[in-house]
Order: C-alpha cells, then structure tokens, then sequence
C-alpha cells in the first residue's frame, strides 16, 4: 500500500472479489427456487428452509475454523509437511476484523501463509477473499440439499451441510486447489474452476447421503421401476437453474487472482509481467474463461436438448454438467475444446443418472449426483488428457510438477470418493443408527409442511368465523 | 476514551494503525461465546423439530388428513 501501484493493486483486487460475492448469491438463489420447485407442495417450505438455514450455520462455522483450514492443511497435515501457520485465518486472529493494515495490537504482524503480502495485504483482502470462498461452501452444501428433498431432517441436513462446506471441500481445496497443496505439487492436479473441488466432491457427498437415506415413498414400484415424482413447479426449477447460470460467472470470476506482477512468482527476473493467474498462480485471462464458459454451456445446452427430448429440466441441468465437466481447464482450452468436453460431460451426465438410478435404486430427485458428481469428475480426467504435459504449477517451482492423466485420475479419486463419498456415508450411517437421518413415514406421507397447512387452516377459521360475526352485527346475514 | 485504538483520525499515519474493533484483546472470548451460539442452535433446532414432528405424525393418524393430503397430491 506504500506506492501508486501496490495499492492500486491491492484495492482492486478487493473490490473484484467484493464483485463476485454478490453475483455468487444468485446461485443460492437459484438453488433454493429449484429445489423449492423441485418438491411437491406438501414439502415446500420445509425444503426452502432446510437450504436457506445452511446459509447461517456454514457462514459462522467456516468463520470458526474453514477459512483456517485452507491455509493450514495443504501438506495434507503428514503428506508433505506440517500444519502451516496462518495468523491471517484463526478467528480470533486481528485480521479477521476491520483492520487498516498497520501493526497488530497483539499481533505486531500476520505469521505463517503469505506472510509476505503483510498485514496491508490481508487487511483488504481478507474478508472479501473468505467470502469468496465462503460461498463456494455454500453452493457445495446446497448442492447436496438438492439430492436429500422431501425426506431428510432439516437438523440431519444441517450437521452434513457443515461437514461439507465448512471441513472436506476446505480439506480439498487446500490440497488441490492452492498453490502449494500438495496435489499440485506432488500429483500436478489442476482443476481451476472446480470441475473436482467443488462439483465431484458435492456429487460424492451427495451419494454418500442418498444411498443411507434411501428413496422417497413411492419412487420405486415393487418391481423396481422407477416413478416420476414431478416437481411441483417446473418454471420456478427451471429459472432457479437459470440463476445458477447467472451466478456462475461470479464463481468463475472468484476462482481467479485478477492481478498480479508475474515477475514475483518465477517468472522472467527483472521484466513486470502483470497479468490475471488461477487459483494456482498460473497465468489465465478473463476472456479465456469467458469464451470457454460460454462455449461449454452451450455444448451441455445443445446435448441436454437432443438427449431428453427437449424437456426442460434436463435441458438446464445438462448446460451446467456442460459447464461443469469443462471447468477443470477452462483457463487453457479452446472454446472448441471447451463445447465438445461440454457436451461430452452432458451426455454423460444424463445417461449415467438414469442408469443409476435403475440398477441401484438410488433416488436423486434433482440430479445433482450426476451433474455435479459425474460430470465434475469427467471433466477433471479429461482434463488430464488433453492439458497432459502442461505445468500445473507456479513459476516459482522449477522443475515444475506436469499435468497428467494419472494424477488427474488419481485427484477426481480423491475428491468424489475419499472427501466426498466416505465421510457423507460415514456420518450418515451415525445419524441413521441415532434415528436422526430421515423424517418418520407418517410425516413423510402427509408432508413435512403439515403444521404450517393446519396453523393456516387454523387462521383462515379465525378470520372467517370473525368476518361472519361482523357480517352478523351489520345484519347481513341471519 | 474510546472503546476503539482510535480517539481521533486528525494526523493519522494508517499505516501505523492495526485493527480498529472495539475491544481488542476479548477476541478469544468472543469464538468462545460465537461457538456456543452455533451448538446451542443445534440443540434448540433439534428440539424445536422433535416437538413439531410428534405433532405432525399425531395429525397424520387421522384418516380424514391422509385422504385429504392424497386426494391433493393426485389433482395437483
């Protein structure tokens, strides 16, 4: 902040991530209009409120130890090294307040990750930067919110939806999407919009829960065939998906360092090389991820249309399982590279979630497992197919770690089943055992909104029987 | 007094000038009372949701309810 150009830089990079956070909203809100929509009437504001309250409880949770997390664990702790010290993210570190970016009162200076940039750094940057991520944590959680409809407890829901969005998808981000997490480092993993960080691990996650919950009464006929259970409203689903577009360009622009003199992270010695990085410190432009957002949407848009016939709900979805599959490289494809992953991980995507859902009886009412899970983890080994060779990290690791279709393999491995599946079962089966899991079958039968249905019932009475009353005293009726 | 580190921005060097929340130093008190505000809604939730559930499925024993819910969701 001591010159033109360092404040300029800081600001502006405070005020870009500031930008994103408002546009991430609007995949909140998408999400809770399609799974709102999604649900029969009986279900509706239970399963508003289930997504809606993830918003307070994964909020002050990742406050408390997510954002910690992140910087503390990208050697795994145990893999390459120990627990790295991060004055900037405990929460009861001076930093994580208003903080004007001088000497500390108790902490003179911010120890540990990014010591460097300093305490006029971290004092812009910090709470715009947590809350960035803090809305990745968010669309983690409210993806697996989708799958669980019209049967989990709301309490349950919860538990899971901190489990995700402010432990495992944090784990996994600070392994494998930071610039020292040792899944860069060591398996070259690279996924810069998320393909695996976000959408493989929230897919897993997903099935970890659904498999224990079981399906909803009636999606299965005894034979095992498959009912539809229709949404309640399939314009409010489909322009929820619509907003989830909208919001991604915040998720895309946020998974982005928008400035950033490459000449300080191993690139050419005495040359000023500004330019916009990833997530890993590899240089990327916003046009890149603009062309190839907009080509991959299309690409699963284009898919989605063919392969349902046109209907609209599978249409939506597979335009994000487009956008999704091509994330892990869309900083490098070509636009063309970037529509055919698209549609490659759409076609997929919808295919894989009807077989699924036949052989194993798995009842995912919103797709979520398949759009998010299968596509995310598509993507993620495509990706290692096609940017083979390509460094995964930064300029300042020299030699630098490859990108491969090994360690891809082995990341989507790692993000769908070890941080995704496993724990969801996990602590599933812990709340099953409890009873805590699932809604009781008369409950789910009648509808979980059932004791607002009778308290409006109860009003609308209240208000008749004193509107004849009235009517009475002014002799309109007997 | 300020319950700030500032009691005046006249001359002031912000380089100089760390956080400016009142009260620093009760930061770890303040996780402490934070983290008992996040389980302590666990725990009021759960109960709020045991009471509404055992309601619920006392209403859902009667006949008139179920045929109700039923005949809805068939026209719907």
């Amino acid at each position: 902040m001591d010159t033109d150009i360092g404040a300029l830089t800081v600001i502006f990079t405070e005020f870009y991530y500031w930008v994103t956070i408002p546009l991430m909203f609007l995949i909140h809100v998408g999400f809770c209009m399609y799974e709102v929509g999604a649900t029969r009437h009986k279900n509706h504001l239970h399963t508003l409120m289930k997504n809606t309250m993830l918003i307070p409880l994964v909020t002050i949770t990742f406050f408390f130890f997510g954002w910690w997390i992140y910087f503390a664990f990208p050697n795994g702790p145990g893999i390459t090294g120990g627990i790295t010290q991060s004055d900037n993210a405990v929460p009861w570190g001076e930093l994580m307040g208003t903080h004007l970016g001088g000497p500390g009162v108790n902490d003179a200076q911010a120890q540990g990750y990014g010591v460097e940039l300093g305490n006029g750094y971290w004092s812009r940057v910090n709470g715009v930067f947590w809350a960035a991520f803090l809305l990745f944590s968010w669309t983690a959680a409210s993806i697996v919110s989708g799958a669980t409809i019209e049967r989990i407890k709301p309490s349950a829901f919860w538990m899971l939806a901190v489990v995700i969005g402010s432990f495992t998808w944090v784990i996994d981000a600070s392994w494998g999407w930071h610039p020292d997490g040792w899944m860069v480092t060591q398996l070259g993993y690279h996924d810069a919009y998320a393909s695996g960080v976000i959408h493989a691990i929230a897919g897993g996650f997903a099935l970890g829960v659904i498999v224990v919950l079981g399906p909803r009464i009636g999606k299965f006929a005894p034979d095992g065939t498959p009912r539809n259970i229709n949404p309640h409203n399939k314009w409010l689903v489909t322009i929820g998906l619509f907003l989830i577009y909208a919001g991604f360009w915040g998720f895309y622009v946020a998974c982005n360092v928008p400035i950033i003199d490459y000449g300080t992270l191993g690139g050419k010695e005495g040359v000023v090389n500004f330019t916009a990085t990833t997530i890993y410190l590899t240089p990327t432009t916003l046009s890149a991820i603009t062309f190839n957002f907009l080509m991959s949407l299309s690409g699963g848009l284009l898919v989605g249309y063919i392969v349902s016939k046109g209907e609209a709900f599978w249409t939506y979805s597979a335009g994000l399982a487009g956008v999704i599959t091509a994330s892990a490289g869309n900083d490098l494809y070509h636009p063309l590279q970037a529509m055919i992953i698209g549609m490659i991980g759409a076609y997929c995507a919808y295919k894989l979630h009807f077989w699924v859902e036949r052989k194993f009886k798995i009842d995912d009412p919103v797709g979520a497992v398949a759009v998010h899970g299968y596509a995310g983890f598509i993507g993620v080994v495509i990706a290692g197919f096609v940017l083979w060779g390509h460094p995964a990290t930064a300029g300042y690791y020299d030699p630098a770690t490859l990108i491969t279709p090994w360690g891809q393999l082995a990341g989507a491995i790692i993000m769908f089943g070890v941080l995704g599946f496993l724990p969801a079962f996990i602590v599933s089966k812990i709340l099953m055992s409890m009873g805590m899991l699932r809604v009781p079958v008369a409950v789910e039968l009648v509808g979980l909104d059932l004791s607002e249905e009778i308290a409006e019932e109860m009003d609308a009475i209240e208000v008749s029987q004193a509107d004849i009353a009235e009517a009475r005293r002014l002799g309109l009726l007997e | 007094m300020s319950t700030t580190q500032v009691e005046t921005w006249a001359g002031a060097d912000l380089s100089q000038i760390g956080p400016i929340y009142p009260f620093v130093g009760t930061e770890f008190i303040l996780v402490l009372v934070g983290l008992a505000v996040w389980i302590g809604f666990h725990i009021i939730q759960m109960k709020i949701e045991k009471k509404e559930f055992a309601a619920d499925e006392a209403a859902a024993h009667t006949p008139e309810r179920l045929k109700r819910v039923f005949d809805e969701e068939a026209h719907r």
